[in-house]
């Protein structure tokens, strides 16, 4: 392969992770706990941008970009360091929008957030240097290696631990008693309650614990690209995410992971491959427009995604417990899909 | 109202609500309503629609805040707490219609009641020990045996969506005893409840009540209510108008012209 692919397949294989790091932990608040934070991206965004200054240094006295705190902080401080900001600030906003609003008008609420923050970010060039962002983000491995392909590898088999890791505490919240009750709380909150669920405590812990995961995914983002800029973290793009878990699998474990690779990836990368027609900004915008078709045509004739939330079953006394898909068995040649849980 | 001396027991009672007022700007929903609920007892609310049963029910549950008036449980002021703290002091409540989680079993809605629950703690469940899968097994048997007394063994795999009225019903009371209730506020319990399954219901509540547990509920058919109730308040407009068993209030006047007019 050369070198070229190399930097092509690798590059494809970060996005990736960060795609599937950052739907899981939507799926955590909208899959599992039925949350509508239509202002993910802003967590995302906020991630990177303390990735960025934790690890960029004091700002040069040219005055080329401007930011706040320009730490120079050694791996892997820069992401536990922005998982907690963006896990911080997770619990602040939902402190105040959480209590007092309905799951719709928190939705509402979410969305002006996210346009907020993005002409805050955008206008205040003090702190975050405007609409131009930060470029020169430093990368955390490159001690490690001297070619630039290698380093690439190196990245991709980062982002993929991470994003191992990541799956692995999810998948223990959400197959715990304590996920039994955030799905509770999305069915029916006021029973939720009535049966002694503190909601309001519950999706201010999905707002803090979905907050930091969209953090590392904007961490392990940034530290690659090297770049920060407002303009890559509109509220459109929440809703890209919201689209992949939708058509992966509300609140299973593998539906974010197949709606990343299948919605954002695939078809944002497949449209690449389209032979170049009309005027250049068209195949982006009907990209936009595939992505609301397809989010659509699930909710209508798919609501549940590729692989539906798998039913919980008890084993009987002496039994094993087991996680099964009804749903898909008729895909895998009419056998049941069976995890052990354990 | 003036209580009775001799409904008056020795010990206070479990549940004692006094003055209890909501408004809603200017409707006055529930106006000075006094009343008790006793534990091993089944009380009942009754009174022609629009009379505030369910609100006066919601108040006591902590769903909707009252404008005035104090909520004595076991003792203890509970007027301001929020619905979840009730709960957890054992005050629980089923719904009128949609009280269930449907998507998930019927074995998982009884889970999620169960107090005190070591899994639901996140630094618990990411413990190397996990102790809360022994609690977890034992609440499986638990859940298990209330299902079966409740005749919804077979049914522990299904969606509670998928089940019928009358199972949902059984379903949410064998969900409201998991929760370890010591007052069980019940808003019409056998609204959408096929006749057959009334009776075994009626059966069920008489159960638990001598179990121990205090029952307050809401019903519509006076006859469930004459089966099952020991004691009865009957509000009209906000305000209680009477108290008793059934054959003594169906005597009374004022109950009649309320129902006649309501």
């Amino acid at each position: 392969m050369s070198s070229a692919w190399q930097y092509y397949v690798a590059t494809l294989i970060v996005y990736s992770f960060v795609y599937i790091i950052a739907a899981a932990g939507l799926n955590l608040q909208f899959g599992v706990a039925g949350v509508y934070n239509f202002a993910y991206i802003v967590f995302q965004a906020a991630g990177a941008y303390f990735t960025a200054v934790f690890s960029l240094g004091r700002p040069t006295s040219s005055g080329l970009q401007t930011y706040i705190l320009g730490l120079h902080l050694p791996f892997p401080l820069p992401l536990l360091g922005s998982a907690v900001i963006a896990g911080l600030l997770g619990v602040g906003i939902g402190a105040v929008t959480i209590r007092r609003l309905r799951a719709d008008y928190l939705a509402i609420a979410m969305l002006v957030i996210s346009l907020i923050a993005t002409n805050v970010v955008t206008d205040t060039t003090s702190l975050f240097n405007g609409a131009t962002g930060i470029s020169l983000v430093p990368q955390p491995f490159t001690s490690l290696t001297s070619s630039a392909t290698g380093y690439d590898w190196i990245y991709a088999a980062y982002a993929g631990f991470v994003c191992a890791l990541v799956l692995l505490a999810l998948r223990v919240i959400i197959r715990s008693p304590l996920g039994r009750s955030l799905r509770a709380v999305r069915e029916n909150e006021h029973a939720a309650a009535a049966l002694g669920k503190n909601v309001a405590g519950l999706r201010l812990f999905v707002f803090g614990v979905g907050g930091a995961i969209a953090g590392v995914s904007g961490s392990i983002l940034v530290s690659f690209t090297q770049a920060w800029a407002p303009s890559s973290w509109l509220y459109g793009e929440t809703f890209v995410l919201f689209t992949a878990l939708i058509v992966g699998g509300v609140g299973s474990n593998l539906g974010p992971i197949l709606g990343a690779l299948l919605v954002p990836v695939v078809l944002a990368e497949g449209s690449r491959y389209l032979p170049q027609f009309g005027s250049p900004t068209l195949v982006p915008s009907l990209e936009w427009i595939a992505i609301g078709v397809i989010l659509i045509a699930f909710l209508w004739f798919r609501p549940h995604g590729v692989v539906p939330e798998p039913k919980r079953r008890f084993p009987q006394q002496g039994q094993r417990p087991a996680v099964t898909v009804p749903e898909l068995s008729g895909l895998l040649d009419g056998s049941v899909v069976r995890e052990e849980a354990r | 109202m003036s209580a009775n001396l001799s409904l008056v027991p020795r010990q206070p009672p479990l549940l004692d609500v006094r003055g209890l007022t909501c408004s809603f700007g200017g409707l006055r929903a529930v106006s000075d309503v006094d009343f008790s609920a006793a534990s091993a007892k089944i009380t009942g609310l009754i009174g022609p629609n629009g009379a505030g049963k369910s609100t006066t029910l919601g108040i006591v549950a902590g769903a909707i805040r009252a404008t005035s008036g104090t909520i004595q449980f076991a003792g203890s002021d509970v007027t301001g707490l929020p619905s979840y703290q009730r709960a957890r002091l054992g005050m629980i409540r089923t719904f009128q219609m949609r009280g269930e989680f449907d998507r998930l079993t019927v074995l998982e809605n009884l889970l999620v009641a169960s107090p005190h629950q070591q899994g639901e703690h996140v630094w618990r469940i990411f413990s190397p020990k996990r102790r809360w899968r022994d609690q977890e097994s034992k609440l499986v048997e638990q859940a298990r045996e209330l299902l079966d007394r409740f005749g919804l063994l077979g049914h522990e795999d299904r969606y509670a969506a998928e089940l019928s009225g009358g199972q949902r019903r059984l379903m949410e009371l064998a969900r409201a005893l998991m929760a370890r209730p010591r007052l069980l506020l019940l808003d019409e319990p056998m609204a959408g409840v096929s006749p057959s399954m009334r009776d075994r219901l009626g059966r069920y509540l008489r159960d638990v009540a001598e179990g121990g547990i205090a029952i307050l509920l809401v019903e519509h058919q006076l006859r469930f209510v004459e089966q099952v109730c020991e004691n009865v308040y009957v509000l009209a407009q906000g305000s209680v108008i009477g108290e008793g068993n059934m054959a003594a209030l169906r005597e009374q006047a004022a109950v009649l012209d309320a129902y006649l007019a309501g």
